[in-house]
């Protein structure tokens, strides 16, 4: 073809042309991405941020039922359907269908929760956990009250109290482990020797109770000597009721740096011990034989913040 | 002027098989029909192979030594024929040529992704399985960013192709139908058209890798 002057208008026309649909096409792209205009507009101060307030019920009672059925998908990583639902802000934004999706009527991602869950189209799709009608019908009374970031369970008088959630932390089992570790043979060989003796306190523990019953005719202080060599760092509860352990002990006792809880009914003690039993930096709780405590030990182990349980024999 | 054989049925029948199979890929996705929109990827993935052979094996247009020259050769032609003032009559045209190997590039990418892409749903693309169930979710979200490339090339494509078909008068979509077109000169060298034998053959190995993956 020519270079000719109307050959280059045809072109230019061309380009021109071109040049008008590229925009038309960049503005199409644009205007199917909502998140980007709320952004421009959030930071040019024409908008104020869109998020819900703390303390709003979507956050409270709405959010926690998308988190739980659908932000596996739906979330910044996914986002299957170009849709989120991991916040308030990102529901706003809809997804590829462009719905509305804080409209209460032919509202399509409540149409698409409420399919059979065999359908094709139902979500959460077909062998994932599905919403109760419980936690449906309490969406739908958002989207009925305006789908507001703003109002507060205050405003939803006729919503079912929320369900009370109990959480546990999570137990790292390798920390455990490794507490008990230093200490791990000489329980084991206390254990068998000595069955039904030693134990840890539960299962995510490393400190030790010694229930001293299936032997205490045969406890005396050299056993508990051999105990506290072996384990005395760590023994947190301590039994010793009926054995034949002597006032002399006391000092053994006195050297076990983590134990919280003493049972010694049965046991004499002298007046004199218990008083200097009393100076155990962690004891929090002592069972002795009533006879064994007057007025003065019971205002010292006060002093002390020590529980003095008082066990009357017979 | 003469009518002049430019295209062999092979790369005829590659281009608008490429074609379909985007169309179908893109279909079948928006229709959340996955098995077929891996039929399509695993048709892609075949027809890629095909077309790098076939830039080796194949005829002379089709060769990659034919239609890829130094990028600013490339540039300086865009630059000409945007003006009017170059014209490439026979194969690609160097820049159309780097379109090829970027398109190339872009799609290989989209079909790699794919086969290590997952839906949470049960499907999981081809290789999927030896990467980690991260790795194939970062792969699944690249899979669907670079189909936003894809479109932006073929885009392009179609500017490209269209002002040659509509200002420089120089039907290309006919050409890519009939393999013919009218030239002003012949070629000095007469172009050199591969067996369709020997495309059966590289069509089989390509089909057979794309299926071997399946």
């Amino acid at each position: 073809m020519n270079n000719t002057p109307q050959n280059t208008e045809k072109a230019k026309r061309y380009f021109i042309i071109v040049g008008l649909l590229s925009v038309l096409w960049l503005v199409l792209f644009v205007r199917s991405q909502p998140h980007w205009i709320q952004h421009i507009k959030e930071d040019l101060g024409l908008t104020p941020v869109l998020q819900a307030s703390d303390d709003s019920f979507y956050n409270s009672r709405i959010d926690p039922i998308f988190e739980k059925y659908c932000v596996a998908c739906h979330d910044s990583n996914k986002a299957k359907g170009h849709l989120r639902l991991d916040s308030f802000r990102q529901l706003n934004f809809s997804g590829r269908s462009e719905a509305d999706l804080r409209q209460a009527d032919h509202n399509l991602l409540i149409e698409r929760m409420m399919l059979p869950e065999t359908d094709r189209l139902a979500m959460p799709p077909y062998g994932r956990d599905r919403q109760t009608e419980e936690e449906l019908a309490l969406i739908k009374l958002w989207l009925t009250k305006g789908s507001s970031g703003t109002l507060t369970e205050a405003d939803f008088p006729e919503a079912p109290a929320k369900a009370k959630v109990i959480t546990f932390t999570e137990i790292n089992w390798h920390t455990i482990e490794q507490n008990r570790k230093p200490y791990e043979q000489q329980v084991h060989q206390l254990q068998n020797q000595y069955p039904f003796v030693l134990q840890y306190q539960a299962r995510t523990s490393n400190l030790l109770i010694v229930n001293s019953f299936a032997i205490k005719a045969r406890f005396d202080d050299q056993l508990l000597t051999q105990f506290n060599n072996a384990v005395g760092p760590i023994i947190a509860e301590l039994d010793l009721s009926n054995t034949k352990i002597s006032s002399d002990s006391i000092t053994t006792l006195l050297t076990m740096s983590q134990l919280s809880t003493l049972k010694i009914p049965g046991v004499e003690v002298e007046n004199k011990q218990l008083i200097k039993l009393a100076q155990h930096p962690t004891l929090k709780t002592l069972l002795v034989d009533e006879q064994w405590v007057d007025e003065h030990i019971e205002n010292i182990y006060t002093q002390q913040s020590i529980e003095l349980i008082k066990v009357k024999q017979g | 002027m003469k009518t002049l054989k430019i295209w062999d049925s092979a790369t005829r029948i590659f281009h608008w098989a490429l074609v379909i199979n985007i169309v179908a890929a893109w279909y079948t996705i928006e229709n959340r029909l996955i098995e077929l929109h891996e039929i399509a990827g695993h048709c892609l993935i075949g027809l890629l192979v095909f077309r790098l052979i076939w830039a080796i094996l194949g005829s002379r247009t089709s060769r990659f030594t034919h239609f890829v020259v130094q990028p600013f050769a490339a540039l300086r032609y865009l630059n000409k024929s945007i003006r009017l003032q170059a014209h490439h009559q026979v194969g690609h045209n160097p820049a159309g040529g780097w379109m090829v190997i970027v398109m190339m590039c872009v799609l290989g990418f989209q079909v790699f992704s794919g086969l290590l892409s997952n839906d949470d749903l049960g499907f999981s693309g081809a290789l999927s399985d030896h990467v980690s169930k991260a790795l194939s979710d970062t792969f699944t979200q690249l899979h669907r960013y670079s189909f936003n490339a894809l479109v932006t090339l073929i885009w392009l494509h179609l500017v490209a192709v269209f002002f040659y078909v509509l200002i420089k008068k120089d039907n290309l979509i006919k050409a890519m139908f009939t393999g013919k077109k009218t030239v002003e000169q012949a070629p000095v060298k007469p172009l050199y058209f591969a067996p369709t034998s020997l495309a059966l053959l590289c069509g089989l190995i390509a089909g057979a890798f794309s299926y071997w993956l399946f």
